[in-house]
């Protein structure tokens, strides 16, 4: 892992005929570290204005420009593969911090009874139990910290990596409960498999959320409407932007309803602030 | 989470779970990031009855990458390397999760030996000869964990140098006839088998083989 304050360098002596699977792997990794280092895990505020500087492209900017001024902006995540877990958890937790300690201690208390439907996927608790613990910390710590320590927070890999792997597990084991349900999307005509599906695609760390996963997050979770703003060059004036909302009613439940907006560029999800 | 505690955890739950066939130890008392793996061979494949060993790195970031794997028992199967014991296996690289653990990772392999997947390969020659002649191959590989992994009480469970010099037909699958042919034109023995393995071929007999290993010898 990268250590801040040294910019790791990446050893050229090898002949690209000798390489075997190991060095190419050690290779692409050191090569991944380093364009991780030049972004933070999650980063600070942005306008939206800084966005439009990043653009010359016409279709761009009229739909960034669509997006509004004021108070919108973006919250950039490093494009490590879990930029859209890490941006959804990350929000998450901001948006509940705004919130009174009771509501928080309800949310809490409602996300880690969600533990239920790992045991009823098949997980085995040995398996998520660290991961779990690592978000029920963070609830318990939540109320007292500032926005910069929870910024500060999830810059700690070891701490955004562990409650992205309990999302991640909450959503393959909603598909695994849900089979019926995910398998006419996944059959690929040729006998699909949920298990195999979640393993390549949802447990695998790293590898980045498609709109399946994240529809299975949004319906695991309960609590949270998920709304995602596709930036990218197709027609139109503004972006098009796709709702997820949870398949079961929360109505009968306490923790409070939230909102999270993504910002999707091909390839990336940053979080969006209206 | 602690990245030890996680290690220590896994190496108590393999421990006492000896039904397994799992064994996981740590190569020096003061480094829980180097461990050595150690499972049979599969019955009902040519790696049946034999001994192996796998050495195990740890990244500083594991759970979150996965343990770096490969074979110190040297392995005769299309998806290891038979020179490095490097492992083509997926879970051990893109589709790695954090909730799979070194356990588990081990008992991968072990079916990677039942269900080698030869379009995949690690090992180019092994992978041709397995597509190619499947009786041969298994022959091969039978051999290798005789020699190599301790199969029929041949080797130690430890042995990267095997108990006896093997031979070297058996041990590359290569026809003990062919290969006489050539030296009776005067060719060096171990230059034949050098050519017969890396154009892949096991055996003369079908037209033109003779005269394409001819045509590398004279190179």
């Amino acid at each position: 892992m990268v250590q801040e304050g040294e910019l790791p360098t990446i050893a050229v002596e090898h002949d690209p005929d000798q390489l075997d699977d190991l060095t190419i792997l050690r290779l692409t990794q050191e090569i991944k570290d380093v364009e991780a280092f030049k972004n933070p895990l999650v980063g600070d505020f942005k306008p939206i204005s800084v966005l439009l500087d990043e653009y010359k492209d016409a279709t761009f900017r009229s739909k960034i420009k669509a997006l509004g001024g004021g108070n919108a902006g973006y919250r950039p995540v490093r494009g490590d593969g879990n930029c859209a877990w890490r941006a959804f958890a990350f929000r998450y937790f901001e948006l509940l911090s705004n919130l009174s300690k009771e509501e928080i201690e309800a949310s809490s208390k409602f996300l880690l009874s969600r533990t239920g439907i790992l045991d009823a996927a098949g997980y085995s608790e040995t398996g998520y139990i660290d991961f779990v613990e690592e978000t029920s910390n963070l609830f318990q710590k939540l109320p007292d910290m500032t926005p910069e320590q929870l910024v500060s927070e999830f810059n700690n890999a070891e701490v955004s990596s562990a409650i992205i792997v309990h999302f991640r597990l909450l959503a393959a084991a909603y598909i695994k409960t849900h089979a019926d349900d995910y398998l006419p999307f996944i059959d690929d005509g040729e006998g699909a498999d949920i298990s195999e599906y979640c393993n390549r695609n949802i447990e695998a760390f790293s590898v980045e959320a498609d709109h399946l996963a994240l529809s299975a997050l949004v319906n695991s979770m309960t609590t949270v409407d998920l709304g995602v703003v596709y930036m990218d060059r197709s027609a139109g004036e503004e972006a098009v932007v796709h709702n997820f909302f949870p398949a079961e009613s929360t109505a009968e439940v306490d923790p409070p309803l939230l909102k999270i907006d993504l910002l999707y560029r091909p390839g990336h999800y940053d979080i969006f602030y209206k | 989470m602690s990245r030890s505690r996680r290690i220590a955890k896994e190496m108590q739950d393999a421990q006492a779970d000896p039904q397994s066939g799992i064994r996981l130890e740590m190569v020096s008392e003061s480094d829980i990031s180097h461990l050595k793996g150690y499972f049979e061979g599969p019955p009902g494949t040519p790696y049946e009855g034999g001994h192996y060993q796998v050495d195990i790195e740890i990244p500083s970031d594991y759970p979150f990458k996965p343990p770096r794997m490969k074979f110190d028992t040297k392995v005769y199967h299309p998806n290891i390397s038979s020179q490095t014991g490097a492992i083509c296996l997926d879970i051990l690289k893109d589709t790695w999760s954090p909730v799979l653990t070194l356990k588990a990772s081990l008992i991968s392999l072990q079916s990677l030996l039942t269900s080698p997947e030869p379009s995949n390969p690690q090992d180019a020659e092994v992978a041709k000869h397995y597509m190619a002649d499947r009786r041969g191959f298994d022959n091969t590989a039978r051999y290798w964990a005789k020699v190599y992994a301790g199969a029929d009480g041949g080797a130690s469970a430890t042995a990267t140098t095997p108990a006896k010099t093997p031979d070297v037909f058996e041990l590359y699958g290569i026809d003990r006839d062919s290969v006489k042919a050539f030296e009776s034109m005067g060719f060096d023995q171990q230059r034949i088998v050098e050519v017969m393995r890396r154009i892949g071929i096991k055996k003369v007999g079908a037209d033109g083989v003779e005269d394409r290993i001819l045509e590398e010898l004279l190179k």
